[in-house]
């Protein structure tokens, strides 16, 4: 795991490249290594993430011919009548929602408010040109599943983050790879609440680039109110405050919804009123 | 020949032609109609109702439509319809006794189709037999099998028998039995394995991979590692989890259990040992 600071090398090069015909991107952000190559009548296009989650590295090369990949890389072939030579990278939230735990479960008083935070993996979206379809759409690094429910229906397949939600924003390792979210919660119940984990509604979530060139997302704002269902909350999803000043940069994948009911399951997610 | 010839006219020209034609028109109009109204129901229902359903919908209204045209042509040749209606009453019964295993059949295909234990798509094990079902109809339900085989299996044998859903929940266990030499920590191979089993992406983490000690073998000590997966990703999570168990295994130096003999010297004596080869043949056992 490397702990280099990410503002020393640069933010990551997002966004539109112009590639030359029979030239290669080598493009790298944290544990994700792309290569992009042009044809004249083709892209090829190979991708691989290392084990190493909190990876950080961000470079860009361009490499000339045919150059010899990995032998674990596959290498996907798009056809065009004609390659135009350019090639958007742009970021993504992930296209599940992902469950995170604190470091240790705690419990939040009757009428207490916390703001947690949380980084997840960002996804790559590669396309040929603004607003063509879509080459390629993956994981800096690919989280493990987890089940958000009972193990009969209802519940959600979700993705298990690897690090912990932390109360502290100096508290969090802040990679390139990796989108931060803020997470407000409050609790209007009159009960209290035992926190365990968190379902982040992440593609729902638009991303937001800071002035040194993290990413955030939306703030997520979970709220037990006092007249909920029991296992209701309601979700609400705004511009991130936190983060300063702010440029949007994606899109949500989806609408957001605004309630979320986990119902019989809630002892399984720890927020047990 | 001219008898034949004016019998055809006269057929042509008279009341039997034109109902004949009149029935032929009800038939045919029935078939397209209902062929227009399942293709309707097909494109209205398609996007929101299951296959199932779907296929229910369009059979009801298809069938209902071609019964209802042939009964219409019936009347148009002159056939009452309350006197075969009665006669259909009678007829039933006989063959209600003549074909009792398809009525039985016909009873359990209702019960399957209402109790719906199963969907088109789902993947389901009965009578040994394991594949997706293709359609549910009312005398029997139609397989794939993973090998490409169509099977079709009696719904009476479907409500009789055990049958095992694999689709129905959304995430299923893998249960992989182990046998490590006994001289092995088994508090350190628990721990390794859960580790293994928990940095494989499609295992899920919760609920987490989990390790029970089965007992004592002959020569070794048995666990049992439990992980879970999506359904959808469980044959990928199975191969996948297997070769990183065992190179976990290796890595760590965990040595697997292999069969252990322990020969007893019998009481006359010790055992004698001997080297032989193809050309040297066993000396003769000393005297007792």
């Amino acid at each position: 795991m490397s702990d280099a600071d990410p503002r020393a090398e640069g933010a990551p090069s997002w966004g539109t490249h112009t590639v030359a015909t029979e030239e290669t991107l080598h493009w790298r952000l944290g544990p994700l290594e792309l290569w992009a190559r042009r044809r004249a009548a083709e892209w090829r296009v190979a991708h691989r993430s290392s084990d190493d989650f909190m990876a950080e590295r961000c470079d860009v090369t361009r490499l000339r011919g045919d150059p010899e990949l990995p032998a674990d890389v596959a290498v996907e072939r798009f056809a065009f009548r004609r390659t135009d030579g350019v090639l958007e990278l742009a970021p993504a939230t992930a296209d599940r929602a992902m469950v995170v735990k604190p470091e240790l479960p705690f419990h939040l008083l009757p009428g207490e408010v916390v703001t947690l935070f949380v980084t997840t993996p960002l996804w790559l979206r590669v396309r040929t040109s603004a607003g063509a379809a879509e080459l390629l759409d993956v994981p800096t690094s690919r989280p493990s599943d987890t089940w958000f429910g009972p193990l009969t229906r209802p519940g959600e397949l979700c993705y298990a983050s690897r690090t912990s939600a932390r109360l502290e924003l100096d508290d969090l390792q802040r990679r390139t790879s990796r989108g931060i979210t803020a997470v407000e919660v409050k609790n209007l119940a009159h009960s209290e609440l035992l926190l365990e984990h968190i379902r982040l509604p992440l593609p729902t979530l638009a991303l937001y680039r800071d002035r040194e060139g993290f990413l955030w997302t939306d703030t997520v704002g979970l709220t037990m109110e006092a007249k909920a269902a029991p296992g209701e909350v309601s979700i609400e999803v705004r511009a991130p405050v936190t983060a300063g000043d702010t440029e949007r940069v994606a899109g949500p994948r989806r609408a957001a919804a605004s309630r979320y009911s986990f119902g019989a399951f809630a002892s399984r997610l720890g927020l047990t009123g | 020949m001219d008898d034949i010839l004016r019998s055809v006219e006269a057929f042509m020209t008279g009341d039997r032609a034109v109902a004949a034609v009149r029935a032929v028109v009800v038939l045919v109009g029935g078939f397209i109609l209902a062929r227009i109204l399942g293709g309707l129901i097909t494109r209205t229902l398609g996007g929101s109702a299951s296959k199932q359903r779907l296929m229910l919908a369009r059979r009801l209204v298809v069938y209902s439509v071609v019964i209802l045209s042939a009964l219409g042509a019936m009347r148009e040749l002159g056939f009452d319809l309350g006197v075969l209606l009665g006669a259909a009453g009678i007829l039933t019964v006989a063959i209600g006794f003549a074909s009792q295993t398809s009525a039985s059949n016909l009873i359990s295909g209702l019960f399957l189709i209402f109790e719906q234990p199963f969907v088109v798509g789902d993947i389901i094990e009965v009578g040994g037999v394991t594949g997706e079902v293709l359609s549910v109809d009312l005398l029997s339900v139609k397989l794939r099998t993973f090998d490409n085989l169509f099977v079709r299996v009696p719904s009476e044998t479907l409500i009789k028998a055990t049958m095992t859903n694999y689709s129905r929940f959304p995430v299923r266990r893998f249960d992989m039995l182990i046998s490590v030499a006994r001289g092995e920590d088994m508090k350190r191979v628990q721990e390794l394995l859960k580790a293994t089993a928990a940095a494989q992406p499609l295992v899920l983490i919760d609920p987490p991979p989990n390790v029970f000690f089965q007992g004592f073998g002959e020569s070794s000590t048995e666990l049992k590692l439990v992980a879970w997966a999506a359904r959808e990703t469980f044959f990928e999570m199975r191969n996948t989890l297997q070769p990183a168990i065992k190179a976990a295994l290796d890595e760590a130096g965990v040595r697997l259990a292999l069969p252990h003999r322990v020969l007893m010297p019998a009481p006359e004596g010790p055992l004698r040992v001997e080297v032989v080869g193809p050309d040297v043949a066993p000396s003769e056992p000393p005297a007792a």
